[in-house]
């Protein structure tokens, strides 16, 4: 008897000694004074609050753990003897804004900052509950050469583009944005409901510039024919009930029909640019992210000359792919703020912090020092071995790319109905 | 005629004979019974007539037709041997009621002209010539109501097995067996799990259905009770081998060796050990720690004689095992036979040293009605314990340091520690040789 | 001298004595404890997730203007009955192909993936006990050849966390013609594209499910075989029964309790199960879950309470199948002296089929896993035409930094990766934990149910310890999820740990339940009139005679818990544990790792089964209900 009392107070005991210590000052504060400081003062004060702790961050991107090292490397010019544990986990299927609120709302908060994509839900899940902080570092609003808009608040790190590819091998030719749509094509794609920028993507292009560019492309098309001049002419009704204001939204609703209809889901980019570079996958296509190309080992099977960027032929009319952005927070509830902003200011403003992603291609950092040229990435001694690899910079991406970007108020209006309407083909398939 | 036969039947696992060389023949409307202490082989036996368990070598005829014959490759499977048989733990099957139990092996029937007569009895056209057909459901049913008419247990038809007593499971599984009225039925210890009283009550209703079925009755037990009441003739078993088959008194009376007359008779017998040689007639004899005792053989036989023919007889056997070893196949029993260890009961425990016997080395029998207890007998002892049951008196005495258990009967009454005289009466005290056992002659002994 | 009047005492006291009386019994204070607790851990995670479905969730369908219609506000909170309504009544317009239609909400996300998840669940019950039965009774009941090494290998599949079976499907069938994407083993090496249906959907979903579980059935069903009472069948057989008969009539009702515990295990286990028809390619309850979170995590939530009903409903049929006048246990004395069922030539072939089937599930796996990582790419199988050199690499394995591009997105090698050594660190901690604290509770469980058998509360607590058990794992992963964010221990092993206690408990509690049953009640009692207290007896009586079936309900808890993927992926980050590690690896398409990764877990499962089994005599068989 005593003893199972005794047993149960223990039990009581271990429950309520979770750690609940909070900071004195709050998040927002630091953050107003962090806002302040030069890279250098804050390196200081990271290294004085986080010397020899865990930092434990989430993200989209698989390549901000290779940050952490040299973020420790760069503190320890200042001070040799800093150190620290470091945990970065990319969620997967959309887990991480379920994993954020949780961390918010725990009585032990874990994670000290973010980064994190789709402007869409950040807006309405972390933005508007206030659970993610913006910080601009002084030597990024300050710096020579940054793209201001839009990269501001919140705080973008780079944007990134997503682009049509296809396995060059065979007698297929895709020259036109409609070629990935037609009959019997089955390009590439991650899900949906696990990346949602592309469902975003979607969702633009039923915006004004986009659907515009859709019907261009339309127009031009070679594949072009009565079919598909009646089914655009019916998706006028789609237009009418899903409230989309665009003139020619119906164009780019049909080309967003035909591509949710006729994709293969993929669980990750990974995988789509394996499949896409093998010698069996001739005549293949996906839209995936550009920089996916640098991983790829040359094998007898595997070669990344089997893939064209379908954007960088000449004559290739229509969009190229989609742009979308990460942009890295601080949590409401940081246990370590100061070291969460040191490691924003060197990610965003330096390359050193940069390099992670900025050692490939198809990331564009806002400020221009951070960024490096990829435009021969494909030469190997001097000579133009794999011309895939060659990138051409985020503002030809931008306008003869015809890269669609995402606008997370334009999303955010047109979701509502749109959402079930694309689930509802996809679960048709 | 539901004769069976037994010819030479052996089975064993490896080295280890669990039968060996069984000969025996059990007549039309015999019951038999298989007696033997545990792991002697006789249910082995038992399914190895009914086909669950297949010999090593052998012949077995159920009824004039060989159903085993390992030398002609004949073995017929026991669903075709049509016996009937009686599992010790009734093998009711529980997801059935006690009619479906019993009408399941009906609804099996298929048979040239079967049908159920008049009495309720299955029938078929034993020359075949008849269309082959099945029961019908109402025919089974007369045949059903019949057979648990006969164990009682017609109120209990839409129980399940596991709503019912261990004396009901019993007579369903009984009536289970009898149903389909098969000529042999073999039954293995099927009174073992019941309480004292029930057991009495269903030996009499076994002994009742043997002679209304008029069925061959092959049963295993190993309660030697059992087998005395029940038997037409008993098969005594011990290791594998035949001991004894003989009518029931004659086991009794008339023991082949030493094991047959410990295993039969309650109180057991008593076992004495004697020495002494054969002058004219008797037997001088010492037993008892130097009590003299002369035995009369009846028949006047001369031990000599016997010890000549025994020897003969053993010889002719050990040739023919000689000779069966050298054929190809021979497997040695590890499980060795030998001589029967009697038990001499004496008040303290003086050591058991047992010196090689020689042939002027015998063992006396006297089953506990041969003790004369009198004024007028021979030997004195001294009462050890008294158990009186009202209608007999159960007596220890010691004479010596020596034990003997007598009956005595009606009411007597005897007090621990009260000097007797006793002699031993009658002339059916047997006389075994210590060397191998077997029984020489019955006799009569004078002390 | 003064004379004492006894007064009677009032009803209020004797109330209190006997409750006093009935409490200072170790068994009822525990059950009464247990009730409660196990209530507590139940019922609350359950009103949690109904709550959740009612509530106002930003940035959802809920909370968007046209949904602000169904909001009323409770004690502060903003409510809304837009979720049950929209799921159930809900219509959207959108297309099928190229035709214009109008698609109800609960058709797309409640009716078909219910009915996939339905569909499943059978096809696995009906496929494990087929395979599984078959294999039990050739092996229990006739002279099959090769029987060791046949029962040893066919577990497996079990062993092997239930996704990987999903994964080697992909990599085998998968084709560029058919699904897209690169072409699989038989694609490349064989030339044979297999049809989408193969591929993709009910069938493969439904055969890697009934593989996995196949064990399971075997060993249930095996261990009545083994157990049953030959005589029953040769009474029938000496009644001249054919053999059709014999197994129908007899045999299989005999069989039938293992049978009915199988298809309740798999039932829910089926329809629980995420990672299978996530890779796959088939929309089940799980599924849809999953990918509602996004913007209708309201209706996701309604989808977690229909799991939830399975389990209880599950529950509902149990009790009324172990219960019955047609109820009957087979163990008896004298096991038989049966002879073995003669295939004939069967014996040979049919033990080649088994060979080759168990190879397929037991063998090959293991052997796909090791190549795949010292594949250069995943899935880049071009050694087996191009040859060793050049073309398999042990980068995987050894590479020891992360800064430079080594091919392997930027993670390091699986014996250099501090990830990956943390997070076995971390699985075995909750597996331990779990093993101990389940295994303990629901022996107690065991043990006092046993001892007040026919008391209703001691039902309703054996109950409620099996409510967990039978629910689908995503369901009470949902449930803890929920709770686990409001008390703020998201991310915690105390999270897990309790996760993974509250759905074990049963493995430990029928395991000793049953064995207590057959205890008699006189050797405890024996102690008792010695005056010898509670724990003491347990102690050194009772725990040591069970101990062969109280370490199975250790050992079984110890052993799911460290493959165990669906019940803890929504409660942590992926690199708490191995399982969510590996599910991650598995999504990023880093085959190797998580390869890499399953044959470590496959090789620590089998040297612990060895073990234990060489120890104490407890294996994962026996605490399955084997012996």
């Amino acid at each position: 008897m005593k003893k199972l009392l005794a047993l149960a107070l223990v039990f009581v005991l271990t429950m309520s000694l979770l750690p609940i210590a909070m900071a004195d000052e709050s998040v927002a504060d630091i953050i107003a004074q962090a806002q302040t400081m030069t890279n250098e003062e804050l390196y200081k004060k990271a290294i004085e609050e986080s010397k020899g702790k865990t930092f434990n961050a989430v993200g989209n991107s698989s390549r901000g753990k290779s940050v952490l090292p040299l973020f420790i490397e760069e503190l320890q010019k200042i001070d040799p003897s800093y150190t620290l544990e470091f945990s970065w986990q990319q969620p997967k299927n959309n887990n991480i804004f379920a994993q954020l609120d949780a961390d918010v709302n725990s009585a032990n908060h874990e994670i000290s900052m973010t980064l994190i994509q789709d402007g869409n839900q950040i807006q309405s899940k972390m933005l508007d509950t206030g659970y993610l902080l913006n910080f601009v570092p002084k030597e990024w609003a300050e710096a020579e050469d940054v793209a201001k808009e839009n990269n501001e608040n919140p705080l973008a790190l780079q944007t990134l583009n997503k682009v049509f590819m296809f396995n060059n091998l065979g007698d297929k030719t895709y020259t036109n944005m409609w070629d990935f749509v037609a009959d019997g094509e089955a390009p590439l794609f991650m899900g949906v409901n696990s990346e949602p920028v592309g469902k975003n993507f979607l969702y633009m292009m039923t915006s004004e510039k986009y659907s515009n560019w859709a019907k261009e492309a339309y127009e031009a098309w070679d594949g072009k024919n009565e079919e598909y001049d009646a089914l655009i002419e019916d998706m006028k009704l789609d237009v009418k009930d899903l409230g989309l204001t665009a003139e020619n939204a119906n164009y780019g609703l049909t080309w967003v029909l035909l591509w949710c209809d006729q994709y293969n889901q993929e669980t990750d980019d990974g995988p789509i640019c394996n499949t896409l570079v093998t010698k069996s996958a001739a005549g293949q296509t996906g839209l995936l992210v550009y920089s996916k190309l640098r991983s790829i080992e040359e094998t007898a099977e595997s070669s990344v000359n089997n893939i064209t960027v379908a954007a960088y032929q000449d004559g290739y009319t229509g969009i190229g792919g989609y742009a979308y952005k990460h942009y890295v927070m601080l949590t409401k509830t940081s246990p370590l703020p100061w070291t969460a902003c040191a490691l924003i200011a060197f990610m965003t403003t330096t390359s050193e912090g940069f390099y992670a992603w900025g050692k490939d291609m198809g990331g564009y950092a806002p400020v221009a020092a951070c960024m490096q040229d990829h435009s021969q990435d494909g030469y190997v001694d001097g000579v133009n071995t794999y011309d895939a690899k060659n990138d051409r910079g985020y503002d030809w991406w931008l306008n003869d790319g015809q890269l669609v970007v995402e606008d997370p108020a334009y999303c955010a209006s047109v979701s509502g109905k749109m959402s079930a309407w694309i689930d509802g083909i996809v679960a048709g398939k | 005629m539901a004769r069976i036969e037994l010819r030479d039947v052996s089975k064993r696992w490896g080295g280890y004979y669990a039968v060996e060389h069984l000969d025996l023949t059990i007549e039309d409307n015999a019951f038999v019974t298989l007696l033997g202490p545990s792991g002697c082989g006789k249910t082995t036996t038992l399914r190895m007539i009914a086909g669950l368990e297949t010999p090593t070598e052998g012949r077995i005829t159920i009824d004039g037709v060989p159903v085993f014959d390992s030398d002609q490759g004949i073995n017929v499977p026991p669903n075709k041997r049509r016996v009937g048989f009686l599992f010790q733990n009734y093998a009711l099957w529980p997801n059935m009621t006690v009619y479906q139990n019993i009408a399941f092996g009906l609804s099996n029937i298929n048979e040239s002209g079967a049908r159920v007569n008049e009495r309720g009895e299955v029938e078929f056209d034993p020359t075949g010539k008849e269309p082959v057909r099945k029961l019908k459901k109402d025919e089974i049913r007369r045949v059903v109501e019949r057979v648990s008419a006969i164990v009682k247990i017609g109120q209990f038809m839409d129980r399940y097995p596991s709503e019912l007593s261990g004396g009901q499971q019993q007579r369903v599984a009984i009536a289970r067996t009898l149903a389909p009225g098969p000529r042999v039925l073999l039954m293995d210890e099927p009174l073992s799990n019941l309480d004292a009283k029930l057991r009495l009550e269903m030996r009499s209703e076994l002994q009742r259905l043997h002679l209304s079925t008029g069925s061959t009755f092959v049963y295993v037990t190993h309660d030697q009770m059992e087998a005395m009441t029940l038997a037409t003739r008993i098969c005594l078993i011990d290791n594998g081998v035949l001991q004894q088959y003989d009518e029931p008194l004659t086991v009794y009376n008339k023991p082949n060796n030493l094991f047959v007359a410990d295993f039969v008779g309650n109180p057991a017998v008593n076992f004495i050990e004697a020495s002494g040689t054969q002058t004219g007639d008797t037997l001088d004899l010492s037993i008892l720690g130097g009590i003299k005792a002369a035995f009369t053989p009846r028949g006047g036989l001369k031990i000599a004689d016997w010890y000549a023919k025994d020897d003969q007889n053993q010889a002719e056997m050990r040739a023919a095992a000689e000779a069966k070893a050298k054929l190809p196949g021979y497997v040695e029993k590890t499980n060795k036979d030998s001589v029967f260890r009697y038990n001499i009961a004496k008040v303290e425990d003086d050591g058991d040293e047992r010196p090689t016997p020689t042939r002027s080395d015998f063992v006396l029998g006297v089953r506990p009605e041969f003790i004369y207890i009198g004024d007028d007998g021979a030997v004195e002892g001294e009462v050890f314990s008294a158990m009186p049951t009202g209608m007999e008196t159960t007596v220890r005495i010691r004479v010596g340091n020596f034990l003997l258990t007598a009956v005595v009967f009606g009411g007597v009454v005897y007090k621990i520690g009260q000097k007797v005289r006793l002699s031993f009466s009658g002339d059916n005290i047997m006389l075994f040789s210590r060397e191998n056992g077997r029984m020489i002659s019955n006799g009569s002994v004078k002390l | 001298m003064s004379v004492t009047v006894l007064r009677k005492p009032s009803a209020f006291r004797k109330k209190l004595n006997k409750i006093w009386t009935y409490l200072s019994k170790p068994q009822n204070f525990i059950l009464l404890m247990l009730g409660i607790i196990l209530t507590v851990t139940t019922v609350y995670p359950m009103v949690t997730i109904l709550k959740d479905t009612v509530s106002v969730h930003p940035g959802t369908v809920d909370a968007a203007e046209d949904a602000k219609s169904a909001q009323f506000e409770v004690l502060g909170d903003d409510y809304t009955t837009f979720n049950w309504t929209d799921l159930f009544t809900g219509v959207n317009i959108t297309r099928h192909g190229r035709q214009r239609i109008e698609l109800s909400v609960a058709k797309t996300y409640l009716w078909t993936p219910l009915l996939n998840s339905v569909l499943i669940s059978i096809f696995a019950c009906v496929g494990s006990i087929l395979y599984g039965g078959i294999f039990a009774y050739l092996v229990t009941r006739t002279n099959l050849k090769l029987k060791k090494y046949l029962s040893s290998i066919f577990i497996f599949p079990y062993i092997m966390p239930q996704w990987t079976l999903a994964i080697i499907w992909r990599n085998l069938f998968f084709s560029n013609a058919v699904t897209g994407g690169s072409d699989g083993l038989f694609a490349s090496v064989l030339g044979v594209n297999m049809p989408q249906w193969w591929c993709e959907g009910l069938f493969p979903v439904s055969v890697v499910l009934a593989l996995h579980y196949a064990p399971f059935a075997y060993i249930l069903i095996g261990g009545i075989f083994r157990n049953m009472d030959a005589n029953l069948e040769e009474a029938a057989t000496i009644l001249n029964t054919p053999r059709w008969k014999t197994f129908l009539r007899v045999t299989l009702p005999l069989v039938k309790p293992a049978i009915l515990s199988t298809i309740l295990l798999v039932f829910s286990s089926a329809m629980g199960s995420y990672p299978i028809p996530h890779y796959l390619g088939l929309s089940t309850l799980s599924t849809q879950y999953v990918g509602m979170r996004i913007d209708r995590v309201g209706e996701a939530s309604i989808l977690a309470v229909i799991m939830m009903l399975f389990g209880f409903l599950i529950l509902i049929v149990n009790q009324k199948t172990t219960s019955g006048r047609k109820n009957f246990t087979t163990v008896t004395g004298k096991s038989g002296q049966s002879s073995l069922v003669n295939l004939g030539v069967g014996k040979y072939i049919l033990s080649t089929v088994f060979v080759l089937t168990t190879l397929f599930s037991g063998i090959l796996p293991i052997i796909l896993f090791a190549i795949e990582t010292f594949l250069p790419n995943p899935g880049d199988y071009s050694f087996l035409t191009n040859g060793i050199a050049g073309h398999l690499t042990t980068k995987w394995w050894l590479t020891a930094e992360n800064v430079s591009e080594n091919g392997i997105y930027g993670q390091f090698g699986i014996l250099y990766n501090s990830d990956i050594w943390r997070a076995f660190g971390g699985t075995m901690i909750v597996a331990v934990c779990c093993a101990l604290v389940a295994g303990t509770i629901g022996t107690l469980v065991g043990y006092c149910v046993s001892k007040n058998r026919r008391s209703k509360w001691a039902g309703y607590v054996n109950n409620v310890a099996f409510l967990p058990y039978l629910m689908p794992s995503l369901a009470v992963g949902i449930a803890f999820f929920v709770v686990g964010s409001n008390l703020g221990i998201f991310n915690t092993f105390l999270l897990l740990i309790l996760a993974g206690t509250v759905k074990y408990i049963p493995f430990a509690s029928r395991s000793s339940l049953n064995s207590m049953m057959q205890l008699s009640g006189e050797i405890e009692e024996a102690a008792i009139i010695q005056d010898i207290p509670w724990w003491r007896r347990m102690v050194q009586i009772i725990i040591p005679i069970q101990k062969s079936s109280i370490i199975s309900g250790y050992l079984l808890p110890f052993m799911t818990c460290l493959r165990e993927l669906t019940l803890f992926m929504l409660l942590c980050r992926q690199d708490l544990i191995i399982t969510t590690l590996m599910d991650y690896f598995d999504e990023m398409g880093l085959y190797a790792f998580s390869s890499g990764i399953n044959l470590i877990l496959i090789v620590v499962i089998l040297v612990c089964n060895t073990l234990v089994n060489k120890l104490t005599g407890a294996s994962l068989d026996a605490g399955i209900g084997g012996k």
